[in-house]
């Protein structure tokens, strides 16, 4: 009868803490969406996967390579398996999560100028604007950058 | 009954269990789907071109830096010497050299010692931390520490003056600096730093505010496209030993293939890179490097006056680097080049008044000594924290 008990607590106390997970899943789900940043030459679309959030680059201002002509490669990778790779669809921002306050912590951005993946922490200034600030090891060796939220033209 | 009761809920309990599990099952599986989905949909990459920006538009900003560039490094800590070299000292006379009179020439009518230097060398430490560093506007704190300590050998005979102060001891350069990069637009920026050191044969017990140097750049320019950024300015320089007042010109660029660039902030340094790959890189050029050092045995402080000896140092370092990532975000850098004596002439400062002497245009004061140094093969190894 006890362990009874405790399981019906147990099932009532999701119940009751559903609404709070639920609102801070809606409150997550405000990073997702089309957004660019500050330099303008890429777009990235940001979604939600299972409980984290990827970036994939889906518009590259110029998407093919000069020297080929050809679209541009992730050639940039200390991966050389990378090379190959199209930068266009690259999931650039990887495992986001919400952690509140309009914050989501926990995941990396990669720089295809340079091949480096970055720490990184990105907040809503507003509903359409992110401070995005990738990082090395503390948030002190690290740059911001403002992205601007997009949507599509129907 | 109670028997009856408990079996009852132990059922009611494995098929709420059941039911949950089956619900997480469920739901795991179409997030699964879903994941699958993401990944394997069929993009219509071309509507992504044609936007509106429900934020206001990105507002773009010129970068700090361009593509290819050697990486920037947030912390260095390098170790350097120079290989044995000659050394010609004149004899300390106070203003009695004049500046239009060849170096040589005075030395050999005034000459005081001459010797051989065994070892010249010492730590070097750089750190150069971000306060602010956003796409609008960077504001970096920086400290920088570089030793030379002399040993000099036992062949000569004569003894006091310079060489005694040198030998056995070390000259040292502690200095904290603040640099301030703000872009205007996507094109267009100015960078402006301000530098105070402490330079001289000083140790912790006497360290003081006699041995303060202050030097400042401020730079205006462009940045027209990824590959290139250019700027003029003027500064505020020891790099030639004394105080010096010189327009300087940066320039970066990199090839269009991103192989090779140039890195230069002229007069003061000029480089041709290569790009091994993204983790290696070569630099060959030269730097000019130098401070005023302030020798406390041979300056004669009086009550309330401040009088200083001050060793006017300026090398120029033709050298060949190799820099190369070591792990993460760590890479270290090897230099070997040969060390080219452009100044190590001293003056006499009375009441710290400083002595102007800009190429002999705005100021043509007389040295107090005159100096000759060998040149000498040089070789530095260093391990640095970067952004790249």
């Amino acid at each position: 009868m006890k362990k009874l008990i405790i399981f019906l607590l147990t099932i009532a106390a999701l119940y009751i803490s559903e609404p709070v997970q639920a609102q801070d899943a809606k409150d997550g789900d405000a990073l997702i969406g089309i957004w660019e940043p500050s330099h303008g030459k890429a777009r990235i679309k940001i979604d939600k996967i299972a409980d984290k959030y990827y970036g994939r680059i889906v518009w590259l201002k110029e998407p093919n390579d000069p020297e080929t002509g050809e679209p541009k490669l992730d050639k940039n990778n200390p991966d050389e398996s990378m090379h190959s790779a199209p930068l266009r669809g690259y999931r650039m921002l990887k495992d986001f999560q919400y952690v509140g306050d309009g914050e989501w912590a926990e995941g990396t951005i990669y720089d295809p100028e340079n091949g480096s993946t970055y720490s990184c922490v990105i907040k809503l200034e507003d509903e359409n604007t992110l401070d995005i600030r990738g990082y090395i090891g503390v948030k002190t060796f690290g740059r911001s950058d403002v992205w601007k939220r997009l949507i599509l033209k129907k | 009954m109670e028997t009856i009761n408990i079996e009852k809920m132990s059922g009611m309990k494995t098929a709420i269990t059941s039911i949950l599990a089956l619900f997480f099952l469920l739901l795991s599986i179409s997030n699964a789907y879903s994941q699958e989905e993401a990944e394997d949909e069929d993009i219509d990459w071309d509507a992504y071109g044609e936007v509106e920006y429900v934020g206001g538009q990105t507002k773009s900003y010129a970068n700090a830096k361009i593509v290819g560039l050697s990486p920037a490094k947030f912390v260095t800590i390098g170790y350097e010497q120079q290989l044995p070299y000659d050394v010609r000292f004149s004899t300390i006379d106070k203003d009695a050299y004049p500046f239009d009179q060849d170096r040589e020439e005075a030395i050999d009518d005034n000459l005081a010692q001459t010797d051989r230097v065994g070892y010249t060398g010492g730590l070097r430490i750089n750190a150069n931390i971000p306060v602010i560093s956003t796409n609008s506007f960077i504001w970096q704190m920086g400290f920088n520490y570089m030793q030379s300590a002399y040993r000099f050998n036992e062949d000569d005979l004569l003894e006091g003056g310079l060489k005694e102060q040198l030998d056995g001891r070390s000259l040292h350069t502690t200095g904290l600096f603040t640099t301030l990069y703000k872009p205007f637009n996507e094109t267009t920026f100015m960078l402006l730093q301000a530098q105070a050191d402490m330079s001289g044969d000083y140790d912790l017990s006497n360290l003081g505010d006699q041995y303060l140097r202050y030097s400042a750049a401020a730079l205006f320019g462009k940045r027209p496209h990824d590959r290139l950024q250019w700027a003029v300015g003027l500064s505020r320089t020891y790099r030639v030993g004394a105080p010096n007042y010189v327009p300087i010109i940066l320039y970066n660029y990199t090839s269009p293939n991103k192989k090779w660039g140039i890195e230069a902030l002229l007069p003061a340094r000029a480089f041709y890179r290569y790009s091994i790959n993204q983790t290696n890189l070569l630099l060959a050029g030269f730097e000019l490097e130098g401070a005023s050092y302030r020798i406390g045995g041979l300056s004669n402080p009086t009550a309330g006056q401040i009088s200083s000896f001050e060793i006017r140092r300026g090398e120029i370092k033709a050298r060949l680097e190799y820099q190369r990532r070591l792990v993460g975000f760590f890479w270290w850098s090897v230099q070997a080049g040969v060390r080219i004596d452009y100044s190590y002439d001293a003056d006499y400062l009375d009441n710290g008044d400083e002595t102007l002497r800009v190429f002999g245009i705005l100021g043509d004061a007389p040295f107090s000594m005159r100096n000759s140094l060998g040149p000498a093969p040089y070789f530095n190894f260093s391990i640095s924290f970067v952004s790249p």
